[in-house]
């Protein structure tokens, strides 16, 4: 291995690596499926009147537990609503839960993950080990737990409880994005020069580490409807009103055998909801890291 | 901004009646801005060696004295190793001394709280090596410049304050279309100058400057150079320079201190230390210094070995282990600071006398 | 005495007007052994072409020192990397221009042509010494590395070449510091592994891109002397790539100075420092601090060269130094000045003092 075997590695990997960060620039056929995707599930929260077949509470005795056909496109449940619309009429809430959740929990999560890695020492260790507690029980659980303290089934205490379990993620990064940027001379430099130090946090730490955080905030949302699914198939979500796709998911489980369709499409729902927010994140981490 | 970047001198620099026109000691009087009292800054190191963990003390700074006065220049030469970065984060109150005093117009920094150490710490602000680092991606200059004018005048209304800020950029040559970059946009020797506006935004009697114009390109180098010359004719502000380029030292500082492993070794007027170096370790550094003159080529290298370690200080006379002129006596005992003339001080038993002639200078005494 | 062109796009006939070709008026020796004409480097971007390296033109003699001096932007680094073939694999940069080691153009020649060129007869050495190495094998050992490669030699003779070498370089105490890793040996105690490592395939062009520029100044002496050795006493060339002055002054034959993707002056070091021809490199020697010009007090300003480098590919129109020149004229503004030599020095200006 000479000196100049080195330099000429050292020119192909550059080589190499501008060639796979335009690859990653590019936005992919996924990517742009989830966009639409997402794009129209967005639609169908904001519009659920649109895109609906009609009223999801109405009720077709006559048409009770039938399967998908021509008049009701994904069947109808054991009250006789159409599945479809009550898919679409879920759309909201389940949404609605999930964005609230990530910006709660990042909001709290990254508070405290900041605060810990520019404070260091004591700060640091005790918010820390509240937040290994925090990740030591299973998602679900966290949320049960949490659900249970908070008095039980509600649209708040369901957004509270799913919030609390995404904060880990937030705090870990917050804290460690938060301690590289502390390190970096011009934080130095702002110290001497006078800046109060709240201000030094908001102006210079949260704009220099916001790119990772925004990227979990994406991944969130997918975790996020997945639990409040979870809990409101549990029987812990909102009261009354439209079933939530969790809702319907509970529904469908007593009838599974002889209506196989009122829990296939709401899961299906989910898990496509899901798998769009998780390419975006993906994506959007890519183009990100190539800019940093 | 003038052909050679000298800084635009209608904007006024000092305003009336703020921080730093004066404090208690006015321009000229005896007592030193800066006082540095046998300040030690000392490191544990945990290092993963093939006998596992060993912990050693780096003696970063081992027991340094000096004084800077009301509109000085000082300069601390050395090289890598030496200290005299971590000198400069005591100095600025980056870290905390292991050991002495730091004293900022007379009041021991260690000892004032709250905002008194506040508004004293803003009396030294500080100019960094890294045009780079030292500025934040993601602010625009402007903003950048005039957050800390901001925060040192909180009863200003926004006008003024972006006002002060555009100002502070013509000082440095920068011009106001400038305003709006962001440092990417920028050449180093740029974003060097608006590290230096954001410096004198706090108004400050004493600036910190480590290595300035390392990191910039020959030309930018020259241009900064006479820029803090002219902003200190200007501000009559001090300067604490940390630098290793002795031909620039000489240029900018009245006093100059050699630095070498932790210890002051040599302390004086630039042109004393420079033209009749007393310690062997100033003479070898001016002879290494690369100069411009043609003509024959003379054998360069003249220190034995490399730079000791500040983990492993040798006993006695910290140099002695690459010193030509090393006695018994040197590993035995440390050689204390002493006054040879008037402002002119060495830490060396065996100190050289008569002028050192490198080829620069011998042409210059041959004319 | 008439003076000779050379526009940028002649590369054939560059030099060869005249007699004498560039660095031959000091050491009188017919051929050089690394030639290099009109070298080009441009950039292929999404909005055309940019030209990071525009017309590079300069010779190293057997047992030579070339200095290439240059501040950022001037594509020194760029310039030297072509020359190895290095930038071959690189899809985006398109290499132009010729460079002839030995009678043999590198630039024409196939991949692994070039590489066994580089591997034998140049060798590299960089600016971060302790980067280069590997930090989990000891020093010793990678050095015998090169040293199989070059000669094909058993351990045992290998490791005795490496301790040849180590001596050659100056490091004491040779077995310590083969046994020793990477990050247990200072910054020039490394570059003198590198070089010896260099050494080991006994090149005949050696190329260090800035070798200097990360040591402290003590050590840099050392090193230098070291460089001024390996020419005097093995008769090898090196080509020295750096942004100080100093350096070229301490141990250049022949100054190569660049500016803006261009060479600005080609001279010897003395001419360069005692009477440059092109007002960059005027403008640079004197913004340069000298140790003694300040003395008796007086603070002097320096003369800095104003503005700042432009941007490759927002070049100006005509010469790329004459926004921040003191003698631009008319004729400056709209055409850029061709190379032109005069004897051993050669120069890309309009205004640059003939001789005779």
């Amino acid at each position: 291995m000479t000196a100049t075997d080195l330099a000429e590695q050292a020119e192909w990997a550059r080589t190499d690596e501008e060639r796979s960060a335009r690859s990653r620039h590019s936005v992919t056929p996924s990517v742009w499926a989830s966009g639409v995707f997402l794009f129209l599930v967005i639609f169908a929260a904001a519009f659920p009147g649109l895109v609906s077949p009609g009223d999801p509470l109405v009720l077709h005795p006559t048409e009770v537990l039938k399967g998908p056909a021509a008049g009701h496109l994904l069947g109808t449940d054991a009250f006789g609503r159409s599945v479809l619309a009550l898919l679409v009429y879920g759309a909201r809430p389940a949404l609605v839960v999930g964005v609230l959740c990530a910006v709660l929990g990042a909001v709290a999560g990254s508070s405290m993950g900041i605060t810990a890695g520019f404070f260091g020492k004591i700060a640091d260790q005790s918010i820390m080990r509240f937040n290994d507690v925090l990740m030591c029980f299973p998602g679900i659980l966290l949320a049960l737990l949490v659900s249970a303290a908070l008095g039980g089934a509600s649209l708040e205490n369901e957004i509270i409880a799913v919030a609390v379990g995404t904060v880990p993620m937030y705090a870990r990064v917050a804290r460690g994005e938060t301690m590289k940027v502390r390190r970096m001379l011009y934080v130095d430099a702002a110290m001497i020069a006078g800046l109060p130090r709240r201000r030094i946090i908001m102006r210079h730490v949260v704009p220099n580490i916001l790119a990772p955080l925004v990227v979990i905030a994406t991944l969130a949302v997918g975790v996020s409807i997945v639990t409040a699914a979870s809990l409101s198939f549990l029987g812990l979500g909102p009261v009354g009103g439209v079933p939530d796709w969790g809702q319907l998911l509970a529904q469908g489980e007593t009838n599974i055998s002889v209506a196989w369709w009122i829990s296939t499409f709401p899961g299906i729902a989910i898990t496509l909801v899901v798998v769009a927010t998780n390419l975006i994140g993906d994506w959007l981490r890519d183009r990100l890291e190539i800019r940093s | 901004m003038t052909a050679d970047g000298q800084a635009r001198s209608d904007a006024p620099l000092r305003q009336q009646g703020g921080p730093g026109t004066g404090g208690s000691s006015g321009r000229g009087t005896a007592e030193a801005l800066l006082a540095v009292q046998d300040v030690a800054r000392h490191f544990r190191s945990r290092q993963l060696t093939s006998h596992g963990f060993r912990s050693t003390l780096v003696r970063a700074v081992d027991g340094i004295s000096l004084s800077v006065g009301s509109g000085e220049t000082v300069g601390i030469v050395g090289e890598s190793g030496c200290g005299k970065t971590t000198l400069g984060r005591v100095v600025l109150g980056l870290d905390s001394p292991t050991a002495g005093r730091v004293i900022v117009d007379g009041q021991d920094v260690a000892t004032v709280r709250g905002k008194a150490r506040r508004l004293l710490r803003r009396r030294v602000q500080a100019v960094f090596q890294d045009p780079y680092g030292s500025l934040d991606p993601r602010m625009k200059i402007g903003r950048a410049v005039s957050e800390v004018v901001a925060c040192h005048n909180p009863e200003w209304n926004k006008p003024e304050v972006a006002r002060r800020g555009e100002e502070l950029l013509a000082m440095v040559g920068l011009d106001s279309a400038k305003t709006a970059a962001y440092p990417a946009e920028l050449s180093g020797g740029q974003r060097q100058r608006v590290g230096i506006a954001k410096a004198f935004a706090a108004q400050p009697d004493l600036i910190v400057a480590d290595e300035p114009v390392s990191a910039l390109d020959v030309s930018a180098q020259a241009q900064v150079i006479n820029l803090l010359v002219d902003l200190q004719a200007q501000t009559g502000v001090a300067y604490l320079i940390i630098g290793h380029g002795l031909a620039a030292m000489e240029h900018i500082c009245d006093r100059i201190a050699v630095m070498y492993l932790g210890k002051i070794v040599e302390i004086g007027t630039s042109e004393a230390i420079l033209s009749s170096p007393a310690h062997h370790y100033t003479a070898a550094l001016i002879d290494s210094a690369l100069d411009l003159a043609p003509g024959p080529r003379r054998t360069l290298s003249l220190l034995r070995g490399e730079p000791a370690s500040a983990r492993a200080v040798p006993s006695g006379c910290r140099f002695r282990t690459r010193c030509a002129a090393a006695q018994p006596r040197c590993a035995e005992q440390e050689p204390p600071l002493t006054a040879t003339h008037a402002e002119h001080s060495v830490a060396c038993f065996y100190p050289r006398s008569g002028a050192v002639r490198g080829a620069e200078q011998a042409a210059l005494d041959d004319q | 005495m008439t003076t000779q062109s050379a526009s940028t796009g002649d590369s054939a006939n560059a030099g060869r007007l005249s007699g004498r070709q560039p660095g031959e008026a000091g050491r009188g020796r017919s051929a050089a052994l690394l030639s290099v004409r009109g070298l080009r480097v441009s950039e292929r971007t999404g909005a055309g072409r940019r030209a990071l390296v525009r017309d590079v033109t300069f010779d190293v003699g057997a047992g030579e020192i070339v200095c290439i001096v240059g501040e950022s932007g001037s594509g020194k680094s760029l310039s030297v990397k072509a020359t190895m073939g290095l930038l071959g694999r690189n899809s985006r940069l398109e290499t132009g221009g010729s460079v002839i080691f030995d009678g043999r153009s590198i630039l024409e020649m196939r991949p692994e042509q070039q590489r066994r060129l580089r591997g034998r007869e140049m060798a590299m050495v960089f600016q971060e010494p302790m980067a280069s190495l590997d930090p989990v094998m000891p020093v010793g050992k990678q050095v015998a590395e090169s040293v199989q490669r070059a000669d094909a030699l058993p351990g045992r003779q290998a490791r005795s070449r490496v301790a040849e070498l180590f001596g050659h370089v100056g490091l004491p105490d040779v077995q310590r510091v083969a046994r020793a890793y990477p990050h247990q040996l200072s910054g020039g105690m490394c570059q003198r592994v590198m070089i010896a490592m260099a050494l080991a395939s006994r090149p005949r062009l050696l190329i260090a891109d800035e070798p200097t520029s990360a040591l402290d100044v003590t050590v840099q002496a050392q090193l230098l002397d070291l460089l001024n050795r390996l020419r005097d006493e093995e008769t090898m060339s090196i080509l020295l790539v750096t942004h100080d002055l100093g350096v070229a002054a301490a141990i250049a034959d022949t100054v190569v100075v660049m500016y803006a993707g261009r060479t600005a002056e080609v001279g010897q070091t003395t001419q360069i420092l005692e009477r440059p021809r092109h007002p960059y490199t005027a403008g640079l020697l004197g913004s340069v601090p000298r140790l003694g010009q300040s003395r008796g007090g007086v603070k002097r300003r320096l003369a800095a060269i104003g503005g700042t480098v432009p941007e490759p590919g927002r070049l100006p129109e005509g010469c790329a130094f004459a926004p921040r020149c003191q003698k631009v004229v008319e004729r400056c503004l709209s055409e850029d000045p061709p190379l032109e030599w005069q004897g051993a020095s050669a120069v890309t200006c309009w205004e640059a003092p003939h001789d005779g």
